[in-house]
Order: C-alpha cells, then sequence, then structure tokens
C-alpha cells in the first residue's frame, strides 16, 4: 500500500509540474506584451522598460522558467495584472464560496445518482423511463441546464434569486446543475456494480444463510458500489471543475469560475495560469484521495495488497 | 423476395430505433446548416425586424418563423448560419481529436516499454487539466477562428479517447493472432493495420459519436464564454451569450440557440447510447430473484 501510494504521489507530482510547464509555454505565446498591460499602452519607453526589469522579461527563457518554478513551487503565482494583488490572494478568498457551490453540486450528485442507479440495478430489468432520463441529462450540457432552470425557477415561477448573491438559497439553482449534470454517470456506475453484487457468489451465499434481503443489500450489495463511486468522484473531477466554471458565469455566482472568465476577458495573464495550476492540483489531488479512502473503505483492495 | 426484404427492414428499423433516430436528428441539422442561404442574410436589419417601440419580435411572428434578435435579425437565418460553424467546429474536432487518441493510444499498447511511458504519462497530464479551465488560457494563446477553437478542443479532448483505445489496444495485443502476426515477423504498421485496428472500429465508432456529443457542448460552451467565435459572426454559443441577458423579457433569443445545441448534443448521445448498448449486454442473473 505504502509503495503504491508513494508511486501515485511521485506520478502526480509529475503531472503538476506537467501542467506548471504548460502553463509557462502558454504564457510565452500568449498574445500582447505584459510589460504594456501593466504600464498602460502610451507608457514612456524608459517605464516600460523599468517594468520589464522588474519583470525579468528581459532575461533568459531559462532563467525565466526557473524564476517561475521556483515562485509556483513557493506558492507565489504572481501578482493580478488589473486587481494588482496577489493571485494567491484572490484564488483564496474566493475558494470557500466555490467550495460551498461544488459540495452542494456533490451532494445533489450522489444523492440521485446512486439512489436511482440502486434502485434500476435492484430491477429484474433495466427501467426504460431512467434510460431516458440519464439520456436526456447527458444531453443538456450544464450551461443550458442553468438557463433553462434559471428560466424557469427565477424568472416565469419567481421562487428562487436569479444569482448574484452567495446566500444558501443562492446556492439551490447552482448547485441543482452541477449535481444533475453528473447524475447519469453515478447511476449507471451503481446500477451495474450492483448487478455484478447481486449476481457474485457472496450473495448467493447470503440468500443461502437465510439473511434478509434488506440486509443482504444493505451490507452486501451496496458496500461494493462505495469503490466504484469513489474512483468516479477522483476521475469526474476535471469534468466536474469545467461545469463549476459554466455553473458560475451561468448565474454570475462570485467564485473561481467566475474569477477565470473574467481574467480572460480583461487578458489578466497570472490570474488565468494561476487558476489553471490550481484546478489541476485540486484534481489530482481528488483523485489521490479518492485511491487512498477506496483503499480504506474497500476490504477487496486490502486483500489484494496482503496478497 | 420484396415483401420478406420490407419486413426485414422493417424489423431492423425497430431494433435499430435509437440509432436511426439519432442519426436522422444529426442529419436533419446537418442538412439545416447545409441550406442556411435559403433563410436569407442572417446579418441583414430589416426595417420589420424591430416592433414599434423597438423590441424583438418573439417566435411565430410574420416573416420570422423564429423571431428576431434586439437588432432585429432574423433568428432562423442566424441560426442555421450559426449551425455551419458551429457543426463545423464540432465535426472537424471530433475527427481530430479522436484521431490524435486512436494513433497515440494504440501506438502506447503496441511498442509499449519506454514509448508507453513517455505516451501515456503525456496523456495522464492532459487528463488532469481541467478542460474548461484550460480551454480558456488556450484560447487567449491560440486565438479564437475555426482552426482555433478546433485545436484548443482538440487539445483538452484526445486524452480521453487514448486511455479507453489504449486499454482496448493492450488487450488485443496480447490476443494469440496479434501475438502469431508479430512472431512471423509481419512488420509492427503492418500488424496495427490490419489486425487492431479493423478490431477496435466498433469502439472507435462509439466513442467518436460520444465524444461529438461534448465537442459540441465544449464548442458552443467555449465560445458562450467568449473564448470562440466572436460575434456578428453567428454560432450558437455566442448567441446563446447574446441572448442570456434579455432572458425574462425575450427568453427565445436563448432557447432558439440553445434547442440547437441540444438537439444536436442529443442526436450524438442517442447514436453513442446505441453503438455502445450493442457491444455490452449483461447476461448475468441475480441471486436475489431465487
Amino acid at each position: 500500500m505504502a509503495r503504491y501510494l508513494s508511486l501515485r504521489i511521485v506520478l502526480g507530482l509529475i503531472s503538476i509540474i506537467g501542467v506548471v510547464l504548460l502553463t509557462f509555454m502558454l504564457q510565452f505565446l500568449l498574445p500582447g506584451d505584459p510589460a504594456k498591460r501593466i504600464a498602460g499602452p502610451r507608457a514612456e519607453p524608459e517605464v516600460l522598460a523599468t517594468v520589464r526589469a522588474n519583470m525579468h522579461l528581459d532575461d533568459p527563457v531559462t532563467t525565466q522558467l526557473a524564476a517561475y518554478v521556483g515562485s509556483v513551487a513557493r506558492g507565489d503565482l504572481g501578482i493580478s495584472y488589473i486587481r494588482r494583488r496577489p493571485v494567491v490572494d484572490l484564488i483564496g478568498e474566493r475558494l470557500p464560496t466555490t467550495a460551498w457551490l461544488a459540495a452542494v453540486g456533490l451532494l445533489v450528485e450522489l444523492t440521485l445518482g446512486v439512489g436511482l442507479g440502486l434502485w434500476d440495478g435492484l430491477r429484474r430489468e433495466r427501467s426504460r423511463g431512467l434510460a431516458a432520463v440519464n439520456v436526456l441529462l447527458l444531453s443538456v450540457p450544464t450551461y443550458s441546464l442553468g438557463f433553462l432552470l434559471l428560466l424557469v425557477f427565477a424568472f416565469k415561477l419567481d421562487w428562487l434569486p436569479p444569482g448574484g448573491g452567495t446566500g444558501p438559497l443562492d446556492l439551490v439553482l447552482p448547485g441543482l446543475t452541477l449535481g444533475l449534470f453528473g447524475v447519469p454517470y453515478y447511476a449507471a456506475v451503481v446500477a451495474e456494480s450492483t448487478r455484478a453484487a447481486l449476481a457474485a457468489s457472496f450473495t448467493r451465499t447470503a440468500v443461502a444463510k437465510g439473511l434478509p434481503r434488506r440486509l443482504i443489500i444493505r451490507r452486501h450489495v451496496l458496500r461494493t458500489c462505495i469503490s466504484p463511486v469513489i474512483t468516479l468522484i477522483g476521475l469526474d473531477m476535471a469534468l466536474y471543475i469545467s461545469g463549476v466554471v459554466f455553473v458560475e458565469t451561468v448565474f454570475a455566482y462570485p467564485g473561481i469560475g467566475s474569477l477565470q472568465e473574467q481574467a480572460f476577458t480583461e487578458f489578466d495573464r497570472p490570474v488565468l495560469m494561476g487558476t489553471v495550476i490550481i484546478g489541476a492540483v485540486v484534481v489530482i489531488a481528488f483523485n489521490l484521495l479518492a485511491d487512498v479512502v477506496r483503499a480504506l473503505v474497500d476490504p477487496r483492495a486490502q486483500v489484494q495488497d496482503a496478497g | 423476395m420484396p415483401a420478406t426484404r420490407a419486413a426485414t427492414a422493417r424489423r431492423a428499423l425497430r431494433e435499430h430505433r435509437t440509432l436511426v433516430v439519432g442519426c436522422l436528428l444529426l442529419g436533419g441539422m446537418v442538412l439545416f446548416a447545409l441550406v442556411a442561404p435559403l433563410f436569407g442574410n442572417p446579418y441583414a436589419t430589416p426595417l420589420d425586424g424591430l416592433t414599434e417601440s423597438g423590441q424583438s419580435h418573439g417566435v411565430l411572428s410574420h416573416g420570422h418563423l423564429l423571431g428576431t434578435d434586439e437588432l432585429g435579425r432574423d433568428m432562423l437565418a442566424r441560426s442555421a448560419e450559426g449551425a455551419r460553424t458551429s457543426l463545423e467546429i464540432a465535426f472537424l474536432a471530433n475527427i481530430t481529436s479522436v484521431g490524435l487518441g486512436v494513433l497515440v493510444g494504440m501506438a502506447a499498447a503496441f511498442y509499449r516499454g519506454w514509448i508507453e511511458q513517455l505516451l501515456m504519462r503525456i496523456t495522464d497530464v492532459f487528463l488532469s487539466i481541467p478542460t474548461v479551465i484550460s480551454g480558456l488560457a488556450l484560447a487567449a494563446v491560440i486565438g479564437t477562428t475555426v482552426i482555433g477553437i478546433v485545436a484548443v478542443v482538440t487539445a483538452l479532448y484526445w486524452a480521453w479517447a487514448a486511455r479507453i483505445v489504449f486499454g482496448e489496444a493492450l488487450a488485443l495485443r496480447r490476443r494469440t493472432f496479434v501475438e502469431a502476426a508479430i512472431a512471423s515477423g509481419v512488420p509492427g504498421r503492418t500488424v496495427i493495420r490490419r489486425h487492431i485496428l479493423p478490431n477496435l472500429s466498433s469502439l472507435i465508432l462509439t466513442l467518436a459519436a460520444l465524444n461529438g456529443a461534448a465537442v459540441v457542448s465544449i464548442g458552443s460552451g467555449l465560445s458562450y464564454l467568449g473564448a470562440g467565435i466572436q460575434p456578428p459572426t453567428p454560432e450558437w454559443g455566442n448567441m446563446l451569450a447574446e441572448g442570456a441577458g434579455a432572458l425574462d423579457y425575450s427568453p427565445h433569443l436563448l432557447l432558439v440557440p440553445l434547442a440547437c445545441v441540444v438537439l444536436t448534443v442529443f442526436s450524438f448521445v442517442l447514436i453513442g447510447e446505441a453503438l455502445a448498448r450493442r457491444g455490452a449486454l449483461s447476461l448475468r442473473r441475480s441471486w436475489l430473484d431465487i
């Protein structure tokens, strides 16, 4: 286990280094002169030269790369061109807001996905109704679903706020949008592992022992679903974070996603690249976490490890 | 015999209903894009384009089947012209991302060793990049032309295809007929072309359909965020962005392009589901049923 985990941590670090290298390359390829972005388009040549010197823009690429990797490793993602504040602070301020949204979305996703998947998996035949719902949910991109919910519940029915705030009511529609999008994946995975568990020999033994149906489902069937669901949470994280950006933009929710969208429209290079790096770190961390948690909760993973 | 043939065709149609509906829907969208010039100039702002109070016409108004936008431009003409751009991006990006993924996945699975390590580690890096976030960063660099967006979407989606193809190709690599071909001295490229690729074809087709759905939604999504085709060129994503501001007083500005996106994604999902179901039929039975 320890060996496997350390291997995963090393691979995760390699991925993060890869992402940092990519963002560095992207910064070089970005059109426009950063010095002009900061000093303004009509700045004197001397001012531009000072800005360049301060930002080490005239240094050789290798020196700049070393400085960039060094500062990222120290947790310094640079200073926003527009807001004149450290990128780390800007992201840090908005992290809790986004974390709340992500948590509500995940809750919706898990409750509905696992519930529907279990219901479908326990049936003798696959439910056509659920298959249809799955196909429909898969066909509506996150932002479209957000617009539809916004139109119906905020504008037509006037039940919920149309967005812009961060209160509990403001979380309902964005959380629902984010969660509903992932439901088909979770439902499919849970239904599949439920069917596998029902067909497995340990269920046959449990039935033969005369255990009641509810107990078999809770103790033997549900437990085997936990592991694939945890894997899916980890794997899904890259897509999930994309959903966060769309949902935050549609609902004008002041989180990291809308920060990034603003950074894009304002050509705020450090903020844009900072969010990419933070996003990748979150994805990789969740994948790693999913592996650890799965090893802890799934008895089969431990058996494999011992053998 | 014609009667039997008709009966067979009918039965095939019933069995593949999902596939047929998906193909018809996708074909319909492509046709919609092809006949776009019939619906008039998408940039024209005719005198009757706005109501007397300067509002846009709603759906089913006289002369404008899908209404007009806030400048009085015809929404039908704009969505059809938008279909050209959106579908062009979707088809190109689908081909390039699945193509690149298939090449990388097969090469890694077939040649193994350091090639596998290198290619699959690069794949891992791309898989851990959150799509939209890096899409915005990439679009800032590559630019917002059709080719630029195709490049961005390809960069974001090839790794999924590569992962899936790698797994399947690796399993094929261990099959006896592939080992026999290698042992009898058939060159690697021929083995890939003659033994591995044909056996992957149905997987690649399913992948292309499901990837198509993702590519349509991300392409329009990037445009919606402002990182795609720029107005005034109509594209479903930037039409969504224009309509988002008018959601409470003229929702058709948003609902028309939204319906286009959803119908196209839906058609790809239907095709993908139909193809995927053919491959994976569960024959297991439940012990609880006894």
